[in-house]
C-alpha cells in the first residue's frame, strides 16, 4: 500500500470509513503502531476481522432498551406483530368504537404493534452506528440496506425487514455477494415491497425483476431500453452488452411462485416466511441475458439461474463497485478504480470473503488513500457523527427520531426502491440543510431527549475567555487546528457579537458554549467526512 | 446544561410535512374577491408538478368510443374506468371521459381553464423509473446529454425566484444556483432567540464564505433564510392556519400561499410520489389509485381557485409523469410500466376545454411494442411551450440543445 503522508490524512481516512471521529477512536488508532501507514493497515484489518462483530458494550445498551423483539424468529414476528395487528381490526374498539377518540387510540395501538419490529431495529441501528467499535462493519450493513432498500414502516414489510437485517445482511455484510443476493431475494419484505409475492405464471408481475436488474445487479447503466433481445450483442468475454425489457419479462417468469406464506390465495400456511408456490410457477423455457433456462426445472432453479447469470456478469461487478466507491471515495469515482475493483471482485466471486477482500483492496488503493473528494454527510451520517463526538451516552428517543428525519432521511424509511441518494446534491438543498442545522442546535441545547451532551474534558469551567473557549471547543469537535478566520468568527460569537476579550460572566457561559459548539457542527468542515 | 422543553414550536408538529408558517387560507374570506378578468395580471407563475412513479393516464382519462373502447375494456377488466354504474366516468368530449374520482377537475375543464395533451413521451423510450425520470428531469433525449436540469437551464437565461416543494431538490433544478425558496414546514429556520439567530447567521455566512471552501450550498441556504424574511409574511406561529392534512394537499397549499404572497416568485416545482401501482391499483371507488387521484384533483382545484382569486399573476400548472402504464392490467390487478402518457395543463392561459396533440389509439397495431400507448408528442415540446409563457422569445434550443423539436402544439393563449 502507498505511504501515508501525514496524520491529518489519517484522521480523514478514519472519518471516511466510520460514522465519525472521537477521542476514543483516535486514541485506539494511535495505539496501533508507530506510523500512520502501519496503524491504518492494522486498523482496517482489525475492523474487518471480527468473528461476529458484536460489541458487548453496545449489546448491553440495546438490551436495556427492552429490545427483545430483535431476537424473535421471523414466524414469531409475523404472528405477534402482523397477525395480531390484523386481528385488532376486528376488535370492538375498531369495529364499533363509541367515540372517534377511541377509534384513533385503537388504530394507533394497532399501528404501534405492527411497526414495532422496524422501530426497534431503527433504535438498535442508531445505537450501533453511534457506539459500536465495529464502525466499518456497521457502515457496510447500512450500505447493503440501502442497496436492497425496503420501506419498512408498513405492516406487511416490518417483520421481514428485521429478518433481512438480522439473518442476511448482518451475517453476510462482508461475505459473498451471490449468497447475500440469494437471501435478499427470498426475503418476504422484499418480495412484498417489489410485488413478487403476487407474481404468477398466468400473468407475471415484473416489478421485482425490473428492480433486480436495475438496482440490485446490472444497474440502469447497463439497460439498453426497449431493443429486441436478438439485437443485443455478446462481447468477447461471452457476456451480453446489457439487458433489455425482454430480459426483465423473462426473468419475471423465472421468479413466478416466489411468494410469502401468508395464508392468501391457495395457501393455508401463514408464517410470514418465504414460500415457493409450485402451482404459480411458469415451468416453460426462458432466455435471460442470452442464456437458456430449460423447461421443467427443479423448484427454485429458474430463479437461482437468473441470479447466477446476473451476479456473474461484469456489468454487475462494475455497478456494485461504482456504488461502493461512491460510498467511500467520491461522488464521482474514476472508472479506472471501478474497473480494477470489478476485476478483483469477479476473481473472488465464489469466495466466502469476497466483500471483505474487496474492501481491503479499496481501502489500500491509491485513489482511496489520496482521495480529496470529501463525501458530504447524509443526514443520518451527520447526526451519528455529532453524537459520537458529543453524546457518549446517547440512546434514541421518539423525539430524536422525529427531529432527525426532517432532513429527508430516516433509517429504513426511504419509500422508493432506489434507496436514499449517495451523492451530495440532494442533501445540500437549503431545506434539508437548514433542517439538519436546526436539529443539531436543538441537540446541543438539550432540547432532544436521549442525547445528553458531554462537553470535552479539555473545557475547563474556570476558563471564560471567549478566544480560549472557542479554540478548545473547535479542537475538540473538529479535531484539527482552526484557521484564522474561523477562530475569529467563533470568538466573536462567543463574545456575543462584540469584539472584546473580556472574560464571560458566569450567567452567559452556558449559552456561549452552546453557540460556539453549534457553529462548529454547522460548519462546512463538519458537513463532510474530511 | 439546563433543559428547555417548553419552547413554543419545538417538534409540536408530527411527521415531516407539518406546515404552520403560512397564512391562513384567506382566499375567500378576508381578501376581496376579484374575478379573474378584473385583476390586472402582469406576471406569470409556472407550476411544474411531476407525478413520480409512472402515473396511470389511462386510469385517469379513458376512451369512450369505438375503436378504442373495446380494446380498453378487454385489457382492463378490473382496473378500467367504467362508463356506467356508481363510478361512471364523466364525459369530457365526445371520445374521452374523466375518472369520477377526479370530479373536482371537471368544472375547470368545462370553463376552458384546463386541457390535456394526448400521448406525450420521451424520444428515447424507457421503462425504467430511474432512466425515464432522469431523461425527463434533465430534459434530454439520451443519458449523458446534459448534466443540468431543464428548469435550471431555463433559469440561467431567465432567472426568477423559484420554489421547489418537497424534502429534496428535484433533478430538474440540478445545477441551478438560484436561491430556492423551499417549502416552509413548521419551524423552518435556525433555533434560538432572534438575537442568537442573527448572530449565528452572520457567523455562518462568515465561515461559509471562506475562499478555501467549496461551500456555496451553505450560502444558498443562508440566502434562503434571508429571502424568507424578505417575504415579510405576518407572524403566523401563533395563529395556526386551517391547512389540509396529508402530504399532497399540504404541498399544494404551500404552493398557493407562496404564489399569493411572494410577488417575485416565477416558478414552483412539486414532486408527488405514490403512482407506481403494480398491484391492487384500485382505479375506482375506494381503491388506492382512486383515492390518490381524488386527493390530487382536489388539491389542483384548490390551487386553481386560490390563485385565480387572490393573486395578480397568471398561474399556469403542468402535470406530467415519466411514463404511462401498460394498457393491459397484470394479474395483481395493477399495471406495469408503459410508454406514452397524457399531460395536464391548468390555468387561464391554457387553450382549455379540449385535447391537444394526436391520439394514437388503442387498437393492437397502434400500440407501442403492441403493449403500451404510443407517444406522438415529445414531452419536451410541451415543456418548451410552457416555458415560453414567461419568456416569449425563448427558442427550443436554448433549453433542450440541438435536438429536433417536434411539431408545434399551440397549447397556450398569447397575450
Amino acid at each position: 500500500m502507498a505511504t501515508l503522508p501525514m496524520s491529518n490524512n489519517a484522521l480523514s481516512l478514519l472519518s471516511r470509513v466510520t460514522y465519525g471521529l472521537n477521542q476514543e477512536l483516535v486514541q485506539a488508532f494511535l495505539s496501533l503502531g508507530k506510523d500512520d501507514t502501519e496503524r491504518w493497515k492494522k486498523f482496517v484489518d482489525d475492523q474487518l476481522s471480527s468473528a461476529n462483530f458484536i460489541d458487548e458494550k453496545v449489546e448491553k445498551k440495546i438490551a436495556t432498551l427492552d429490545l427483545k423483539v430483535l431476537n424473535k424468529p421471523l414466524n414469531q414476528l409475523w404472528r405477534e406483530h402482523n397477525l395480531s395487528a390484523r386481528a385488532m381490526r376486528q376488535t370492538p374498539a375498531e369495529k364499533a368504537p363509541s367515540t372517534k377518540k377511541e377509534l384513533r387510540a385503537a388504530r394507533r395501538e394497532r399501528r404501534d404493534l405492527a411497526l414495532e419490529p422496524v422501530q426497534v431495529l431503527e433504535a438498535a441501528t442508531w445505537i450501533r452506528m453511534v457506539h459500536s467499535r465495529w464502525q466499518v462493519y456497521e457502515r457496510m450493513v447500512e450500505f447493503w440496506h440501502d442497496h436492497f432498500n425496503i420501506f419498512g414502516y408498513e405492516q406487511r414489510t416490518a417483520p421481514g425487514l428485521l429478518a433481512l437485517n438480522r439473518d442476511a445482511i448482518r451475517p453476510m455484510a462482508l461475505g459473498n455477494f451471490r449468497a447475500l443476493l440469494g437471501q435478499a431475494c427470498r426475503n418476504p419484505a422484499l418480495l412484498y415491497y417489489l410485488d413478487n409475492a403476487y407474481n404468477q405464471s398466468s400473468n407475471p408481475n415484473e416489478n421485482f425483476s425490473r428492480e433486480l436488474f436495475e438496482l440490485h445487479t446490472l444497474g440502469a447503466e447497463n439497460y439498453l431500453g426497449t431493443l429486441d433481445r436478438e439485437s443485443v450483442e455478446k462481447g468477447r468475454d461471452g457476456f451480453v452488452a446489457g439487458y433489455v425489457d425482454g430480459d426483465v419479462y423473462e426473468s419475471a417468469r423465472a421468479f413466478t411462485g416466489w411468494r410469502v406464506a401468508d395464508g392468501s390465495v391457495g395457501l393455508d400456511k401463514n408464517t410470514g416466511e418465504f414460500h415457493y408456490h409450485e402451482p404459480w410457477h411458469d415451468r416453460f423455457q426462458k432466455i435471460v441475458l442470452g442464456q437458456k433456462i430449460p423447461e421443467h426445472q427443479a423448484p427454485l432453479k429458474d430463479g437461482e439461474d437468473v441470479l447466477n447469470a446476473l451476479s456473474a456478469h461484469p456489468g454487475t461487478a462494475r455497478h456494485l463497485m461504482r456504488k461502493l466507491c461512491r460510498r467511500f471515495v467520491s461522488d464521482t469515482p474514476t472508472e479506472v478504480l471501478v474497473n480494477r475493483l470489478a476485476e478483483f471482485w469477479l476473481s473472488r466471486k465464489d469466495s466466502p470473503t469476497q466483500i471483505k477482500d474487496t474492501l481491503l483492496q479499496l481501502f489500500y488503493s491509491k485513489e482511496f488513500l489520496e482521495g480529496k473528494d470529501f463525501k458530504f454527510k447524509r443526514p443520518v451520517d451527520y447526526f451519528a457523527s455529532l453524537l459520537r463526538i458529543l453524546s457518549p451516552d446517547f440512546s434514541p428517543s421518539e423525539k430524536f427520531i422525529q427531529a432527525t428525519q426532517k432532513s429527508g432521511q430516516r433509517l429504513f424509511g426511504w419509500k422508493t426502491p432506489d434507496g436514499p441518494p449517495d451523492v451530495s446534491a440532494p442533501w445540500q438543498s437549503p431545506q434539508s440543510l437548514i433542517d439538519r442545522w436546526r436539529t443539531a442546535q436543538q441537540i446541543i441545547r438539550q432540547e432532544v431527549p436521549g442525547c445528553p451532551i458531554k462537553w470535552p474534558d479539555t473545557l475547563k469551567v474556570s476558563e471564560t475567555s471567549p478566544q480560549i473557549l472557542s479554540k478548545v471547543l473547535f479542537e475538540a469537535i473538529l479535531m484539527r487546528e482552526p484557521d484564522k478566520q474561523f477562530l475569529e468568527t467563533l470568538t466573536l460569537l462567543a463574545a456575543g457579537g462584540r469584539r472584546t476579550q473580556t472574560a464571560l460572566p458566569t450567567e452567559l457561559l452556558e449559552e456561549r458554549i452552546q453557540l460556539v459548539a453549534e457553529l462548529c457542527v454547522l460548519s462546512p468542515e463538519f458537513q463532510v467526512r474530511s | 446544561m439546563k433543559n428547555n422543553y417548553t419552547r413554543r414550536d419545538f417538534l409540536a408538529a408530527s411527521g415531516a410535512l407539518s406546515v404552520s408558517f403560512f397564512l391562513p387560507r384567506l382566499g375567500n374570506t378576508i381578501q376581496p374577491q376579484a374575478s379573474a378578468n378584473l385583476v390586472e395580471r402582469n406576471r406569470h407563475v409556472l407550476v411544474a408538478v411531476f407525478l413520480r412513479g409512472g402515473f396511470d393516464g389511462l386510469g385517469f382519462i379513458c376512451p369512450t368510443q369505438a375503436p378504442d373502447r373495446a380494446p380498453y375494456e378487454a385489457a382492463r377488466p378490473n382496473i378500467g374506468v367504467p362508463l356506467s354504474g356508481n363510478d361512471a366516468a364523466l364525459p369530457l368530449t365526445e371520445s374521452f371521459a374523466l375518472n369520477a374520482a377526479a370530479k373536482p377537475l371537471l368544472p375547470i375543464f368545462q370553463q376552458k381553464q384546463m386541457a390535456f395533451v394526448h400521448a406525450c413521451g420521451l424520444v428515447t423510450p424507457s421503462r425504467s423509473h430511474f432512466a425515464a425520470q432522469s431523461l425527463v428531469d434533465l430534459g434530454s433525449t439520451r443519458p449523458g446529454e446534459f448534466n443540468s436540469g431543464w428548469l435550471s437551464r431555463f433559469l440561467k437565461a431567465h432567472p426568477c425566484r423559484t420554489a421547489a416543494i418537497g424534502a429534496l431538490k428535484p433533478a430538474s433544478l440540478l445545477g441551478s444556483d438560484e436561491p430556492l425558496v423551499l417549502p416552509r414546514f413548521k419551524g423552518l429556520g435556525l433555533d434560538g432567540s432572534p438575537k442568537q439567530q442573527r448572530l449565528m447567521r452572520t457567523a455562518l455566512r462568515n465561515i461559509y464564505s471562506r475562499p478555501q471552501d467549496d461551500a456555496r450550498y451553505g450560502i444558498a441556504a443562508l440566502n434562503m433564510l434571508d429571502e424568507i424574511e424578505n417575504l415579510a409574511l405576518p407572524s403566523l406561529a401563533k395563529n395556526l392556519p386551517d391547512l389540509p392534512s396529508g402530504e399532497i394537499p399540504q404541498k399544494f397549499a404551500l404552493a398557493a400561499e407562496l404564489i399569493k404572497h411572494d410577488k417575485k416568485l416565477g416558478l414552483v416545482t412539486l414532486d408527488i410520489g405514490g403512482w407506481d401501482t403494480h398491484r391492487q391499483q384500485g382505479t375506482t371507488g375506494e381503491g388506492y389509485f382512486a383515492k390518490q387521484l381524488a386527493t390530487l384533483s382536489t388539491a389542483l382545484a384548490d390551487l386553481h381557485k386560490e390563485t385565480l382569486s387572490a393573486t395578480d399573476a397568471w398561474v399556469t400548472t403542468i402535470v406530467f409523469s415519466e411514463f404511462g402504464r401498460r394498457l393491459k392490467e397484470n394479474a395483481s390487478r395493477g399495471s406495469d410500466h408503459g410508454h406514452g402518457n397524457l399531460v395536464m395543463l391548468m390555468g387561464s392561459k391554457v387553450k382549455g376545454g379540449q385535447f391537444h396533440g394526436q391520439w394514437p389509439g388503442l387498437i393492437h397495431e397502434k400500440l407501442f411494442e403492441r403493449a403500451d400507448l404510443a407517444a406522438t408528442s415529445d414531452l419536451r415540446q410541451v415543456f418548451f411551450e410552457f416555458l415560453k409563457l414567461r419568456a416569449p422569445q425563448l427558442q427550443f434550443t436554448d433549453v433542450f440543445g440541438k435536438s429536433i423539436a417536434s411539431a408545434q402544439l399551440d397549447l397556450f393563449h398569447r397575450d
